[in-house]
């Protein structure tokens, strides 16, 4: 069994300490004793990390020793579609609903070649493990 | 159709489509990272054609270029430098090195690294559309400043296309860096334990970390940029503008150990390589490097010591004890050169130049973690001579003895070492004349982000100096771009391992097969491929030895 959580709780642990130190100095007004965004965000970084671990860490416990064989495409224009679909609806968002328009078409034609490959991979893994 | 299996890791590959398309869409971890340090060292070469372009204005005493367009200079360049070309490098060498430094045959979410290539470039164009705006690029700094930032003080589309360019750029980081880490901690071959991975590849492990759990604060900070810009109230009142530091400098501080961690990784690589020894203290460059990455996601607020805003004593005091897990870096560095059986190669004496220098920025920041001391330096040329000396002098330096180390991994071609050579020497002598002399200015008063200054103020000549600096930087680069181009026309064979690597990318092919391996070597250290050597060695003395 692979023990990968082990790193994000540890480090996030030490995020936790430093953030507990935080409190140490009441110099700044807030109802942490410190100036609030400073300890929501940093302890929000270490609970986000902990989290991150454990969940790491269950899935590793659950795991077999041995991986299914994983399926990887060799190239996916869809991504890069979706991609240059996302932009567009971003840029769109400062440029006008008629940026956001095309972006969104970009981005379903993106999407529609991802379920394609998702088909694809899925019946050459099927082949593969057959085989 | 073509299935590869490399230890208990297994791909079914799908059916390859034209080449145009392989090239703009592959999956495969090591052309994207190819393509990110591409698309990186284009924005690289423009953000330095910015640079000279602001030395030039500030040689001549102004006159070259107005206030105005000063402003879009810097703040590009910085922009440029950060979010376009060091961060993604840096990445990027991750996404290449690291799948194969921990035997894995792809990358974890290899759609999702081929996004992060995509989003970089539309991030990258998106911010550099601004020039072609009436109004200009963007001219708020690579901070983005509100109030300087909003609807009032900078009107146009140039910030507009900023704030998305970066959101663009950040996120595609975002991705890059979930799917190195996915790969270091989840892919690796069997016998890889994580205590056994290379000091590059947890360099990259503590570099993802701050980036997956510190970048989100700057897609928060612009979207709020954003929001203010067109709707008001969202960052006003008393502390709207210092929240907004607070969310930047929470990830704009740990951006600068993004910049840092790979390339000392890649320093580690090169030293213990060239040196002929395995890496000095590695268990504890590892333990140093998880406490520094811990501590520099703690210190953001050293940027903000004169707002009177934040807890300046917590954060002098955790900015100060970066030099604790600092220094024990340095120590397994110096170490593992120390009785070494040195090769004075292009990649090490960057290695060395690495070392050197990055020193001079850390020790500098030194001053700058104290608040008494940064009242006075705040804003001063101290600052950018610090962080050049850091990013430039120490950073650039680690990448480019990666460059000419992994070279002939990733093309399969030496690079001329003459060349590499003179690329180092023009490029130290270049760094040292450009950003030295921005200590003794800063110390003398000379602010940032001014166009011109008072001729009576004696700062030409130091000026005039840092400008030729800069210069010959761009000339050391020309010696660089001049060796790709004769190496890759007139190719020297680099072999599987021409400077008898001791990780596991060495073991394959000069450039690797699409999924890295055809078969691993016993897997019982950091270093498996010294200790095959070594056993080989070994082997030879015993039977040299008399019965």
């Amino acid at each position: 069994m692979r023990r990968a959580g082990i790193v994000l709780i540890a480090w996030g642990l030490w995020l936790g300490v430093l953030t507990a130190l935080q409190a140490a100095f009441r110099s700044i007004r807030g109802p942490l004793g410190v100036h609030w965004i400073e300890a929501a965000m940093l302890g929000g970084a270490a609970g986000a990390c902990l989290l991150a671990g454990l969940v790491l860490w269950a899935l590793d416990a659950r795991s077999g020793a041995v991986e299914r064989p994983r399926a990887v495409a060799t190239d996916s224009v869809a991504t890069a579609t979706l991609i240059a679909g996302f932009a567009l609806v971003l840029l769109g968002a400062g440029f006008g609903l008629w940026l956001i328009l095309i972006g969104a078409g970009v981005s379903a034609l993106g999407l529609g070649g991802l379920v394609r490959e998702a088909l694809a991979r899925r019946r050459h893994r099927g082949e593969a493990e057959a085989a | 159709m073509a299935v590869c299996k490399v230890g208990e890791l297994s791909t079914v590959t799908l059916p390859a489509r034209a080449a145009p398309l392989r090239t703009l869409a592959s999956t495969d971890h090591k052309r994207v990272a190819v393509g990110a340090g591409a698309v990186a060292f284009a924005f690289f070469i423009a953000g330095g054609v910015l640079a000279l372009v602001m030395r030039s204005q500030l040689a001549a005493d102004g006159g070259v270029v107005s206030q105005d367009t000063y402003n879009q200079l810097f703040t590009m360049h910085g922009s440029t430098m950060v979010y376009l070309f060091v961060v993604p490098v840096a990445l990027a060498a991750g996404l290449y090195f690291v799948p194969l430094q921990v035997g894995a045959a792809a990358v974890a979410g290899p759609r999702m690294a081929l996004a992060g290539l995509w989003l970089l470039v539309f991030g990258g164009l998106a911010m550099w559309a601004g020039f072609l705006t009436s109004g200009g690029a963007a001219a708020a700094s690579w901070w983005g400043f509100d109030p300087l930032s909003d609807a009032i003080h900078s009107p146009g589309s140039g910030v507009e296309l900023w704030i998305f360019g970066v959101v663009l750029a950040t996120a595609g980081q975002m991705l890059w860096a979930g799917c190195v880490l996915v790969t270091a901690l989840r892919c690796r071959a069997p016998g890889m334990t994580l205590m056994r991975m290379p000091v590059f590849t947890w360099s990259m492990v503590a570099t993802c970390l701050l980036v997956v759990f510190a970048f989100p604060a700057l897609i928060v900070a612009l979207a709020l940029l954003w929001a203010q810009r067109h709707f008001g109230g969202v960052l006003d009142g008393g502390l709207g503008a210092v929240d907004y530091q607070q969310l930047f400098w929470f990830y704009g501080h740990p951006v600068v150990y993004v910049m840092f961690f790979p390339f000392i990784g890649m320093v580690g690589e090169v030293v213990a390589t060239f040196c002929g020894r395995r890496f000095f203290g590695h268990s504890a460059f590892i333990l140093a490097l998880l406490a520094f990455a811990g501590l520099s996601m703690t210190v953001w607020a050293h940027h903000m010591f004169t707002m009177g805003q934040v807890t300046n004593k917590y954060f002098a005091l955790t900015s100060t004890a970066l030099i604790v897990p600092a220094g024990i870096e340095y120590l397994d560095l110096l170490g593992t050169i120390w009785r070494g059986r040195l090769r004075f190669s292009a990649a090490f004496l960057f290695a060395l130049g690495f070392i050197v220098q990055f020193l001079v920025g850390g020790l500098t920041g030194i001053v700058l973690a104290s608040p008494p001391l940064d009242y006075g330096l705040n804003m001063s040329y101290f600052v950018v001579a610090h962080f050049h000396y850091t990013i430039f002098a120490g950073s650039a330096f680690g990448l480019f003895a990666g460059v000419y180390y992994w070279f002939p991994k990733v093309t399969g071609v030496l690079l001329r070492e003459r060349l590499g050579k003179l690329h180092f020497l023009l490029m130290a002598i270049g760094t040292n004349l450009a950003f030295f002399p921005m200590f003794v200015l800063g110390a003398e008063g000379m602010t940032r982000r001014i166009a011109d200054y008072p001729s009576s103020s004696g700062w030409q000549s130091l000026n005039e100096l840092e400008t030729v600096g800069a210069g010959v930087i761009a000339l050391s680069i020309l010696a660089f771009v001049v060796n790709v181009v004769v190496s890759l026309r007139a190719r020297q064979a680099a072999g599987d391992d021409p400077w008898q690597g001791q990780t596991l990318e060495w073991a394959t092919s000069s450039p690797p097969p699409r999924h890295n391996f055809h078969a691993l070597p016993p897997i019982r250290s950091f270093a498996p491929l010294l200790d095959l050597r070594e056993d080989s060695e070994d082997l030879l003395a015993g039977e040299r030895a008399p019965a």
